[in-house]
């Protein structure tokens, strides 16, 4: 009986949340200002460059590696390493002006996630027929869920006083979680599927116990310290007990 | 038909994989270079420099003669503790990586701005060195003024 009305509350509790029940919306535009680093003083010229839309130079190329770091897994919140490998393979040298990147959806790549903050350089230049390698240190926001992202990473250079810009990364990366294994979910899971644990072998014992009791023959019944044997009733010698008995053995 | 549709698409498909192999950027070695420098600060109020050069070969072929040369670290300001600022390997194939470590100590109070460091290597199609930089390092504040420390407070608030 109290079964069915626990029973009855709450399919009655789930009913009632229904109306206040509402779809989480993500924002598809986190746009944050995160912290770069500058190797120097800033070019005054230098807004004119970066956001615009340059072509690649003829005979650079570039690379991107993400060091110690092949499966290329970023820390949210955390702040990753890549470095930009340009190869200056014409005349003229090449001079580097800033290195940008911005996160997408990996299925819309016209969903733009966050743009990272762009990294300035005052003095670094590639001569010619020569690789230099560049760094450029990243943080995405701390609030992006974990899972696949795309990552785009254009560095901004000139030859010549005429502005290029080459895409060196237009691939994946891995956003995963900061923190360490230990965590207040992490304990709490741990604890939970412990104690079910130990709640279902305390169970199949019960089952084992219950199984096993039913195989034995019929329980034994307690009969208490004393017996029924007559010829122990000594004490009713000379009773109306004993009479009786004397009697009805007489009759037989 | 089936399989007649199967065995284009195979030559197709062999077709397109052997162009693009032909296509791909160069059969060079691509030096990718990382320089990573920190300060630790002993306790016997000396600062040492831990330069650590990782270098990586992100081509499709062989470097040979890999020399690496890290000359901006100036005499008078830095001393060199243990480790050479030079060396060389024999070779770096691709997809590899060479590691080289050594450690400074600082003279001199102030602000430094290190250059990068200049690995120099040889390739079988061209006989001119070839030279990569490496990445430059950020700015290190030398035998910095640190703040005075929090248990002389404690022994104030005890005494």
């Amino acid at each position: 009986m109290a079964i069915k009305i626990l029973r009855v509350f709450f399919i009655g509790l789930l009913l009632l949340q229904f109306p206040l029940f509402q779809v989480v919306r993500c924002q598809s535009e986190i746009e944050a200002d995160v912290e770069g680093s500058e190797l120097g003083i800033v070019r005054e010229d230098v807004q004119d460059f970066v956001g615009g839309n340059f072509k690649p130079a003829p005979g650079v190329e570039t690379i991107c590696l993400f060091p110690k770091n092949s499966a290329k897994v970023v820390p949210a919140g955390e702040k990753t390493e890549l470095l930009v490998g340009m190869e200056n393979v014409g005349q003229s040298p090449l001079n580097i002006i800033a290195i940008e990147a911005s996160v997408h959806l990996p299925f819309d790549h016209r969903m733009l996630v966050q743009n990272l903050t762009a990294q300035v350089f005052d003095n670094a230049s590639v001569p010619p027929s020569t690789q230099a390698t560049f760094p450029y240190i990243f943080a995405v926001s701390k609030f992006l869920q974990p899972g696949t992202f795309d990552l785009v990473g254009t560095v901004v250079y000139e030859i010549n006083q005429s502005p290029y810009q080459s895409t060196f990364y237009n691939g994946t990366i891995e956003v995963v979680e900061a923190g360490g294994f230990v965590s207040v979910e992490s304990v709490f899971l741990v604890t939970l599927g412990i104690s079910l644990v130990v709640l279902l072998g305390l169970w199949i014992h019960g089952q084992f116990k219950r199984i096993s009791q039913k195989t034995k023959a019929a329980p034994k019944v307690e009969v208490g310290t004393g017996t029924t044997d007559a010829s122990m009733d000594e004490w009713l010698q000379g009773t109306a007990y004993n009479q009786s008995s004397s009697k009805s053995k007489k009759k037989k | 038909m089936a399989r007649l549709i199967r065995n284009s698409l195979m030559k197709a498909l062999i077709l397109i994989f052997f162009a693009s192999v032909a296509t791909a950027t160069g059969d060079a070695p691509f030096i990718v270079a990382h320089k990573k420098a920190s300060l630790t600060r002993l306790k016997s109020g000396s600062e040492r420099v831990s330069v650590s050069i990782d270098i990586y070969n992100q081509g499709f072929s062989t470097a040979y003669d890999v020399s690496l040369l890290d000359d901006s670290w100036p005499q008078d300001m830095f001393d060199i503790v243990s480790g050479n600022t030079s060396r060389s390997w024999e070779r770096l194939d691709a997809g590899g990586l060479l590691s080289h470590s050594f450690e400074l100590e600082a003279k001199k109070q102030g602000m430094f701005y290190g250059a990068p460091a200049v690995i120099t290597f040889r390739i079988p199609t061209k006989a001119a060195l070839q030279e990569a930089y490496s990445t430059p390092i950020l700015p290190l504040d030398v035998l910095a003024e640190r703040p005075p420390e929090k248990k002389f407070d404690w022994v104030k608030v005890a005494g």
